[in-house]
């Protein structure tokens, strides 16, 4: 590709603004004595396109929501959850909860002197002298048992997970996932040369690009029969409500579908 | 980037873009096509990307979109040359600005390209070399060679001002 010279380079940064002082300055000084810069500016002034107003009109198609529960429970729960598993944790690094002797005075059979901890690396202290020394194994069990109990921490439901409406290929390459895209109503247009529903793969590894070469490609071939199709497919839902929709012009024919993605 | 931010770029660029496509392409469908696709892409990458970048990345993206168009439809025929030759009778048009429309119809893609997104979009030789994959010379070059052949189509603009 053929360079601009100094002479193009100016005249072109001076149409454009891209001048510095200096610059702008010879600039200026060219024209004030040279006709054919002049002359050639003046033309080239007339070729700034002015931009044009024009509209997309499905920008809310583009939007995106993430659904976030509003329950007033949705706090309650969690915190619930926290609570517990806290209490959880002072329980199993708290040894002086294996029996329990502070509060009940239980000690196990044949301990003179129990050492209690409330946490590691903490100061044991002896235990109470008044603790006295029982041989009833039922009572020493159940009380262990009760210590041992696990605790329960309460899942979160699905009404208070964040639902995040994006879809990513890499999910479904996990799942190996297979899209039907069937397109009854087109059958009828001519004669039903397709009879078997279109497979499209699931967008893989190398991306969405390829995958919606892919599909349209496909979607192209189904629709051979028929002038110049144009294909749209965009995926939407939310919640793993993943649908196609699928828009399809071709001579008088304008049909759009939305299909549901099933996972195979 | 945020989810509302992302939802600011659809209400500040969707239109700049769908506009830069459609006076590419001249082909609704297909620029709708390439803005969804575009801003699909912006929404899988949306915690990657900056808010203050998203623009040049929306255009980035349909630019390399519209061109795999062009390139799989085959439909847009360089006419570099014999451009000049097809210069038209300024008499057709009924000013400045659809004589230019017209002009710009006529221009090779990516000469097309770049003065669009010079005087439309106002973006500067660097940033439109980045979203073209060009180096800088080589946008100055189109961009002057693109006026040029504007200027040759008008013929004089004085003429219809």
């Amino acid at each position: 590709m053929k360079e601009l010279n100094d002479r193009e380079l100016l005249l072109l940064a001076y149409l454009d603004g891209d001048l510095d002082a200096a610059g702008k300055q010879r600039a200026e000084a060219l024209m004030a004595e040279d006709a054919a810069f002049t002359h050639e500016y003046r033309l080239l002034t007339g070729t700034r396109l002015e931009p044009e107003t024009i509209i997309y009109t499905d920008k809310h198609k583009l939007k995106r929501t993430a659904k976030v529960n509003k329950s007033p429970l949705r706090f309650v729960i969690p915190a619930t959850a926290v609570a517990a598993c806290l209490a959880l944790l002072v329980l199993l690094y708290n040894p002086g909860t294996k029996t329990g002797s502070s509060a009940t005075g239980l000690v196990t059979p044949g301990d003179k002197e129990i050492t209690y901890s409330n946490a590691p690396g903490t100061k044991e202290i002896a235990a109470p002298k008044e603790a006295k020394i029982i041989n009833n194994p039922a009572k020493i069990n159940t009380q262990e048992k009760h210590i041992q109990t696990p605790v329960k921490t309460q899942e979160p439901t699905e009404a208070e997970t964040i639902v995040d409406n994006r879809i990513e290929p890499e999910m479904l390459v996990a799942k190996r996932a297979e899209i039907n895209i069937e397109l009854p109503e087109l059958y009828t247009l001519t004669e039903p040369v397709y009879t078997e529903p279109i497979i499209i793969a699931a967008p893989g590894k190398k991306g969405f690009r390829e995958w919606y070469a892919n599909a349209e490609k496909k979607v192209n071939n189904f629709m051979g029969y028929l002038q110049k199709p144009k294909i749209n497919i965009r995926r939407t839902g939310d919640n793993g409500q993943q649908r196609l929709v699928i828009r399809l012009k071709a001579d008088k024919y304008d049909v759009e579908r939305e299909v549901l993605l099933s996972v195979k | 980037m945020t989810e509302q931010q992302y939802n600011q770029c659809v209400d500040l660029y969707a239109d700049g873009l769908y506009r830069f496509i459609l006076k590419n392409l001249r082909d609704e469908f297909e620029a709708g096509n390439i803005v969804q696709n575009t801003f699909e892409k912006l929404w899988m990458k949306v915690s990657e990307t900056r808010f203050e970048t998203a623009k040049s990345y929306l255009f980035k993206i349909a630019y390399n979109n519209m061109i795999d168009v062009i390139r799989q439809n085959k439909r847009y025929v360089q006419i570099e040359e014999g451009f000049h030759d097809e210069a038209v009778e300024m008499g057709e048009y009924k000013g400045l600005k659809e004589a230019l429309n017209k002009g710009l119809e006529r221009l090779p893609e990516k000469q097309r390209t770049v003065l669009l997104l010079r005087d439309y979009e106002g973006y500067s030789y660097e940033e439109i070399a980045e979203i073209a994959s060009l180096s800088m010379e080589q946008v100055k070059v189109y961009i002057y060679r693109a006026r040029m052949a504007l200027k040759e189509f008008i013929g004089n603009p004085e003429v219809l001002l």
